[in-house]
């Protein structure tokens, strides 16, 4: 097993991951920001804030190939705030990193991903890990919401708002993308996926791989089977213990989902508040799960400890019906 | 401190472990280049960090000690390079199952610098069991380290008290060893508390504080607020493990669906504050006291957390492997990888072609 070679190169996301400014869709403004700055040959700290798989990575990859040609891996820095044991970790990386000159450029280019992930004692850390290697290095920060980033380094940044990809960019690239797997997709299978993706790319051509995997031809029926195949039975049968007021046995499923399967606090909310269309239950008590949902999801975001928050919900679902 | 003064020097000064000495040393004698390493494993306190120092001692060598785990490429270094003095040293890891859980890329860079290394590595571990640790255990010579006997600790408290003329009862001393539980250096550390005053009275309270299930049936079970706060505030615990006992234990306490989401509401509340004021969360815990839990004797458990934790690992160490490699090839974190590819069965799509 440890032996073994991956490559994901077989995987849609990095074969089909754009290479050029005009392949990257929906972020017209923004590309037309990073071209101008690599034409000067100038770039200041920059903080990309856009929803999941709207091309933020993408973006500062392509930066990092327009700035730097052959030399892009020398000059660039790839790493994920959410993977990092702290800021410690990350300052020893950019430390490690930054040590060395650029090669045939001016300065090397640091892409911190999920940076949204850092408390903000860690931001004021990275604050200064930014002025010590300003002369050396840009920093490209990477967010879902920008506001989640503290103000000294929202000051320091150039900010550049990605939007949700609309379905019709979407589309667009699944179509291409079936036409160079040979694929045999229907129009309604389409929909299907930009209907499930909203408006990530990542998550859209995942679907389409995982279906393609199924069967060259994608209908819609095989995307919702895909999509429900996915999504973990452990939370629909958490839900229903919990309303049935087992609550022993739905915080057993709690856990499992949180450290058999390694989901967030955040994922699992989403995910209760997908299935929670789909339960048996009455309108009003459906609408009470919602709301719910919403309540301590705002608490998990807000740093609360997932076991419990949400055991905590759970415990609200018993007292329902 | 009396554990520093009184850590044995040389082999014959470490009573009850002639055995494990032996082996040790025997390990250590026979021990060339691209030899196994050596994984004393054992409870804390039991000498397994003492056994290596002496071994040092003993053969005239230098000690590496290593105990974090962004130091661990740093001894990749320091064993492979030809050192300008000629003097032998030996190299030491502690606590290396702990590094793990918290890093597992630290398997393979150990187990590239057991076979590469040009000095004797020496490894401890509490839990030497972890099947992360597997496939660094194939590189180990494996040697079980077990508690002190209380006889044995009592003898050497005695010592250390006459010794540095410390009045305390063959009583008192007895009943530190016992406390002790296996671990000499709890022995020496009650001893110290002796030596300041301490009586019987404050080491049994001592006992109970390290005791998370006192805590949850005064807290749960509790009179007051105030005798909840008190016991909040004396625990040996920290704020994260004093939440994570409520947290597996409310539904012992209260079955009836209304009590249990009043109580998990309370938590939720308390988890809310507790980074931003441990003392807010602390004000809030106690509330538990107004909750009344139920009557008589309530069996807590320790937090599943830990335990699922441990049978979680098995099931997904593959995963975890295969999700730590893909990350950096997808560009994205770990999470995504979970979240995003693994449902869709994406990640056996990267096997190599």
């Amino acid at each position: 097993m440890a032996d073994e070679q991956l490559s994901a190169a077989s995987i849609w996301t990095e074969k089909y991951r754009p290479l050029e400014w005009d392949q990257i869709v929906g972020q017209k403004p923004v590309v037309e920001r990073l071209r101008a700055f690599v034409a000067a040959g100038r770039l200041p700290h920059l903080l990309f804030a856009g929803p999941p798989g709207c091309g933020k990575s993408t973006a500062a990859l392509v930066l990092a190939h327009k700035l730097f040609g052959q030399h892009w891996r020398a000059n660039f820095l790839e790493t994920n705030a959410s993977d990092e044991r702290g800021i410690a970790t990350i300052r020893v990386k950019i430390k490690d990193f930054a040590r060395t000159r650029a090669v045939a450029g001016p300065f090397k280019l640091i892409f911190l991903d999920e940076a949204d992930a850092l408390t903000a004692e860690a931001q004021a850390a990275l604050r200064r890990i930014m002025e010590t290697y300003a002369s050396s290095c840009r920093f490209c920060l990477s967010v879902n919401y920008s506001n989640r980033i503290i103000p000294a380094i929202q000051s320091r940044c150039a900010t550049l708002r990605f939007r949700a990809l609309t379905t019709n960019d979407i589309a667009a690239r699944l179509t291409s993308i079936a036409q160079h797997e040979g694929l045999d997709i229907t129009e309604a299978g389409l929909n299907a996926i930009c209907e499930q993706a909203e408006g990530d790319m990542r998550k859209a051509i995942n679907i389409l791989q995982a279906a393609a995997s199924v069967s060259k031809s994608v209908t819609d029926s095989a995307v919702y089977a895909v999509a429900a195949a996915a999504r973990p039975e452990e939370i629909r049968n958490m839900l229903e213990a919990a309303l049935a007021g087992k609550l022993h046995e739905a915080r057993k499923l709690l856990l499992e989902l949180l450290l058999g399967r390694g989901m967030s606090g955040e994922d699992i909310i989403r995910s209760i508040n997908r299935e929670a269309w789909t339960l048996d239950v009455s309108d009003k008590v459906r609408a009470r799960i919602l709301s719910l949902t919403g309540e301590y999801g705002w608490r998990v975001d807000a740093g609360g400890e997932p076991s419990i928050q949400i055991s905590a919900l759970l415990a609200q679902l018993a007292l329902l019906e | 401190m009396l554990v520093e003064r009184w850590r044995p020097k040389r082999s014959h000064e470490l009573a009850g472990l002639d055995s494990v000495v032996h082996d040790a040393m025997r390990w250590l004698s026979g021990w060339k280049r691209g030899c196994s390493a050596l994984l004393l494993y054992g409870p804390p306190g039991c000498g397994k960090t003492v056994l290596a120092r002496v071994m040092a001692t003993d053969t005239s060598r230098d000690m590496i000690s290593i105990n974090e785990a962004d130091d661990i490429r740093a001894i990749i270094g320091a064993t492979t390079q030809t050192s300008l003095v000629p003097k032998q040293r030996l190299v030491l890891v502690n606590d290396v199952d702990a590094m793990i859980i918290e890093d597992k890329s630290i398997v393979s860079e150990l187990i590239s610098a057991i076979s590469r290394s040009r000095w004797p590595i020496i490894l401890t571990a509490i839990d030497p069991w972890d099947p992360a640790m597997k496939p660094l255990r194939q590189h180990c010579v494996m040697l079980e380290v077990r508690p002190i006997a209380t006889s044995m600790i009592a003898r050497r408290l005695k010592e250390v008290a006459s010794a540095e003329k410390i009045a305390a009862s063959p009583q008192l001393l007895q009943a530190a060893a016992a406390t002790a539980a296996g671990d000499m250096r709890a022995g020496l550390n009650y001893l110290e508390l002796l030596a300041a005053g301490a009586d019987g009275a404050e080491l049994s309270a001592l006992d109970k504080a390290r005791n998370p299930f006192e805590l949850l049936s005064t807290l749960f079970k509790g009179t007051s607020m105030a005798v909840a706060r008190h016991a909040l505030d004396e625990a040996d615990m920290d704020i994260d493990g004093i939440f994570s006992w409520i947290d597996a234990n409310i539904l012992n306490e209260w079955q009836e669906p209304n009590q249990a989401a009043a109580a998990f509401e309370l938590l939720s509340r308390a988890d809310f504050m507790r980074r931003q004021n441990s003392d807010i969360a602390k004000a809030i815990l106690s509330e538990f006291a107004l909750l009344k839990g139920k009557g008589g004797w309530t069996r807590y458990n320790i937090p599943e957390k830990q335990t699922m934790l441990r049978a979680f690992r098995n099931m997904t160490a593959e995963n975890d492997a295969t999700t730590a490699r893909l990350a950096p090839l997808l560009h994205c974190s770990k999470a995504k990888i979970r979240s995003e590819y693994i449902p869709y069965g994406l990640h056996k799509v990267a096997k190599a072609v």
